[in-house]
């Protein structure tokens, strides 16, 4: 019985990275099928991803919304996170029920509804509303990456630095500040992550500058080519490296 | 105390303040869009109800709101099936490695929507790995063509996609599913299947309603897998949303369809949870048990 | 009221004076209006089961509660509307609540680094805090990395660095076990008599609360029920509450029959007792008569009652014995070899030392 759930945990496992595996597998294939049998060990692939300057240009599009989208999820999450944790209000899971609301409103119904706005004001779609739009998203994954970092906190620490005489500022910066840090590392990285891999909203929302994920899109509709294997690959590889590290940091908190 | 009260504001407030502006406030416009219609190229800010009884009376649309529901319905059942004993073994059989294995569950869902997806394809197309696999080693002799862009891939990676917010929402419940409890069940003479049937299933019920619910509403707001893998199949009331706002520049009548869309989810959330809590477990996990 | 009449501060007034304090939570009661006061370099206890207001009353005092009702006074100015960092009150939180990004020696140093005092004096006073509580050699080491006892002690130290007028202790010594816990009571003594520093100490334990107290109120309810020295309320409850909570006695009730000064008579299932009285009982009112297991005897002088043996309990030096003698059950002591269970045995008590107290058991008192 044991043996028998080992046996299918390691099954649903395999599912889960049974598509990654074949992207990889795929990316150092030499031919230009994504197809059995093998044909031979190369690296093409990789310097054929690289040496697109289109994809580069949208890689440089996506930092340029990832990392303003990293910080305001961050900041708002540590936010929403310390009220969460560290206070007691009336009405908090209606608090709680808000801040989940947007990632649940399906994306292109938020997306349309960013669209009817955008045209009532009279905004033209820009990476603005692109950065607004992800940090609503990514808002709940930051604030549960936080939360878990102060739950294991007493929750008389506040309490005991104001029974020493510090202030409210003095509380956040010296006692909350410093205790939810790698909270914060981890929330960022992750936020970055996700808002880089976020295509629908990134779709509807942006005006001219294209973000690598659209690109992506528009590519892997039309062909599919063993670069784009090779692409996906250096996706998954970057944003496993950065979740990895932001998870480590995480546990390392005590 | 008072600078209590004052810190929770400056907390609180910004979150409220930008969710409502960037999230209530937009849906709130898309509603009252949903009372307005076109004409020619213009939209006519004259309310009626015209959009939701075209709405109502068409049956595609009737049709395409209960097939999200549907396929939502499907996959949180598919993922609760498949979720649950991997979740009683995250919680219950590991102990050392419990972070490495959820971390690990978690990766996939890191590499984004568009990855993901072309990954399927990859290894679900006619020319693709499984059939070139399946072809290569003689088990067929034609590439199965259902494979890819067919109802039963989007139903595949639509799981695929969720099972991580399933197995989440079950591995909190079996946390807190006290080891003790199996230990006075067995003590008291129940077998396995007895104690899986009247103590695990009941304690962990919460959960599989939380991940299934998860589950449930983001199958439904799943917009790129039923286009990208389900071919002529894959035609949902998102992306008839969709389209009425590009192609088809009825921004009214899709304003409509997606608050019709909302108020289905919101009112068979409300059912479930009406239904559930008059049970009898519903009346003891709320009455705190 | 009654008030200790230990050492007085130079005002000659108490400390701290609560009147009519109370503390609601949505509606709800959880002290509904306390009066006592505390004087200067007394060891107080405040003393109940869980939820008896107790940890509340300490919270209204510390500053992380708002006080709904009532006056609360610290060295005659109102603490009411004085948020928790500015008063001169620090706290000892049951959990210790020691910050964990800090050394022993900057948990101890916060109060002080937030004061902006100089470095050097800063590690001077830490140096001297810690040697109080006798944790001079931990001083760089991390929270995490202390036993509970030295986790404890560091939270003291963090505490008293201040020199607080008023030091609070919340269940400090819960999360220890006994051992360390007789070891602490001891030396949580010693420490206030050498700082020469109030101590309110919260404890739902009672044998704490002797070992420690110069003060004790008893609370139930989000009520006083009684307050004085530990000799008063053991020897002295004024409600059937309190000799049940100390002590354990055993209680006979039955409505008063008389008063007549200090001694009241009580008409019990074995007939009419005289015995001396708490304060403030009428004719009529129902009430209990408390014997402490210690004040009954076996086949002594005094008055009788003969019952069942029903259970022995063997405790080394000496057994407790269980005997039912009409409806009650009572709880006796013996030296000797213990008779037979089922047997029929005289216990004999002389009522001039027992006790008649307000109320009983199983009843609001």
């Amino acid at each position: 019985m044991e043996r028998l759930l080992k046996g299918y945990v390691g099954l649903v496992y395999a599912f889960m990275y049974l598509p990654i595996l074949v992207v990889a597998v795929f990316s150092f294939n030499a031919s230009d099928m994504i197809a059995f049998p093998l044909s031979g060990f190369t690296l093409d692939w990789y310097a054929k991803a690289l040496s697109d300057t289109r994809l580069l240009t949208g890689f440089g599009t996506s930092l340029l919304v990832a990392v303003p989208t990293a910080i305001a999820a961050t900041a708002l999450g540590a936010a929403a996170a310390l009220a969460l944790t560290r206070y007691r209000f009336k009405r908090k899971y209606l608090f709680l029920a808000l801040l989940v609301v947007p990632f649940f409103i399906p994306r292109i119904i938020l997306a349309v509804s960013h669209l009817i706005v955008m045209s009532e004001v009279g905004l033209e779609r820009n990476l603005v509303t692109v950065i607004i739009a992800q940090t609503l998203i990514i808002l709940p994954f930051t604030v549960m990456v936080i939360a878990s970092v102060l739950i294991r906190l007493d929750s008389r620490v506040e309490e005991a630095a104001a029974d020493l005489g510090a202030t409210g500022w003095q509380i956040f910066r010296r006692v909350q500040l410093p205790l939810m840090r790698n909270g914060l590392i981890a929330a960022s990285f992750i936020a970055f992550v996700l808002s880089s891999s976020e295509y629908v909203l990134t779709n509807f929302v942006s005006g001219r500058s294209q973000p690598l994920s659209i690109l992506v899109a528009s590519d892997f509709r039309f062909n599919l080519s063993p670069a784009l294997d090779a692409l996906a690959m250096l996706i998954v590889l970057f944003n496993v490296a950065i979740v990895v590290v932001s998870e480590a940091v995480r546990m390392r908190s005590k | 105390m008072e600078s209590q009260k004052a810190a929770l504001t400056l907390l609180v407030a910004p979150v409220v303040g930008v969710v409502a502006v960037f999230c209530l406030a937009p849906l709130a416009v898309l509603f009252c869009y949903s009372f307005f219609h076109v004409e020619f190229v213009e939209i006519a800010k004259q309310p009626s109800i015209g959009n939701y009884v075209k709405v109502a009376e068409s049956e595609t649309y009737r049709w395409l709101i209960a097939k999200a529901v549907g396929t939502g319905l499907s996959v949180a059942a598919i993922a609760g099936v498949i979720g649950y004993p991997v979740a009683f073994f995250i919680a219950k059989r590991v102990v050392l490695l419990k972070s490495v294995f959820l971390t690990a569950l978690l990766i996939p869902l890191y590499t984004g929507d568009l990855v993901r997806i072309f990954a399927w394809r990859v290894v679900l197309g006619a020319e693709g790995v499984l059939n070139s696999f399946l072809l290569w080693t003689g088990v067929i002799s034609e590439p199965i063509q259902a494979l890819l862009f067919s109802t039963t891939a989007t139903l595949i990676v639509l799981t695929y996609n969720y099972l991580p917010f399933m197995v989440l929402g079950l591995w909190l419940a079996f946390e807190s599913l006290d080891d003790r409890l199996l230990e006075a069940a067995a003590d008291l003479g129940a077998g396995r299947w007895a104690t899986i049937r009247r103590v695990i299933l009941p304690r962990t019920t919460p959960g599989l309603l939380a991940g299934g619910l998860m589950v449930f509403i983001l199958v439904i707001g799943d917009y790129l897998t039923p286009q990208l893998i389900g071919g002529s199949s894959g035609v949902t009331v998102i992306s008839a949303v969709n389209d009425l706002f590009g192609t088809a520049f009825d921004w009214p009548l899709g304003s409509a369809i997606a608050w019709s869309l909302l108020a289905t989810m919101v009112a068979l959330i409300i059912a479930a949870g009406l239904l559930f809590s008059r049970t009898r477990l519903g009346r003891s996990i709320i009455s705190g048990g | 009221m009654p008030s200790a009449t230990i050492n007085e501060g130079p005002s000659g007034k108490p400390l701290l004076v609560a009147r009519a304090l109370k503390k609601f939570y949505g509606g709800e009661p959880a002290v509904r209006g306390v009066d006592f006061s505390i004087e200067h370099n007394s060891y107080v206890t405040l003393l109940g089961p869980s939820g008896c207001g107790k940890t509340t009353i300490l919270r209204m005092i510390g500053g992380f509660e708002a006080v709904s009702a009532g006056t609360l006074e610290l060295d005659q100015r109102s603490l009411v509307d004085v948020s928790a960092n500015r008063r001169p009150v620090n706290t000892v939180f049951q959990s210790y609540a020691l910050f964990p990004h800090l050394t022993v020696a900057e948990n101890v140093g916060f109060s002080l680094s937030l004061k902006g005092l100089d470095r050097a004096t800063i590690q001077t006073r830490v140096a001297g805090a810690l040697a109080m509580v006798r944790m001079e050699a931990m001083s760089g080491r991390w929270p995490r990395q202390l036993s509970g006892g030295q986790q404890q002690r560091v939270a003291l130290a963090r505490a008293i660095i201040n020199e607080p007028k008023l030091l609070l202790l919340d269940e400090p010594l819960s999360a220890l076990d006994r051992k360390m816990r007789k070891d602490m009571q001891i030396e949580l003594k010693d420490l206030q008599r050498r700082l020469g520093m109030t101590f309110l100490h919260v404890t739902h334990d009672q044998e704490e609360a002797f070992a420690l107290s110069d003060w004790i109120i008893v609370m139930n309810r989000g009520v006083i029920e009684q307050q004085g020295s530990p000799e008063d309320i053991y020897r002295r409850p004024a409600s059937a509450y309190v000799a049940d909570f100390i002590g354990g006695a055993n209680l006979l009730s039955g409505k008063i029959a008389g008063v007549k000064g200090e001694l009241a008579a009580i008409d019990t299932e074995f007939g009419t007792i005289e015995a001396p009285c708490t304060s403030g009982l009428n004719a009529g009112q129902v009430a209990s008569l408390c014997l402490r297991p210690e004040q009954i005897s076996l086949n002594g002088n005094g008055r009788a009652i003969s019952g069942a043996v029903s259970h022995v309990v063997f405790q080394g030096a000496e057994s407790l014995i269980e005997v039912e003698a009409g409806k009650s059950r009572l709880q006796v002591r013996c030296e000797r070899t213990p008779p037979e269970v089922g047997s029929t045995i005289k216990l004999t008590f002389d009522p001039q030392r027992a006790w008649i107290a307000a109320g009983a058991m199983g009843q609001g008192s």
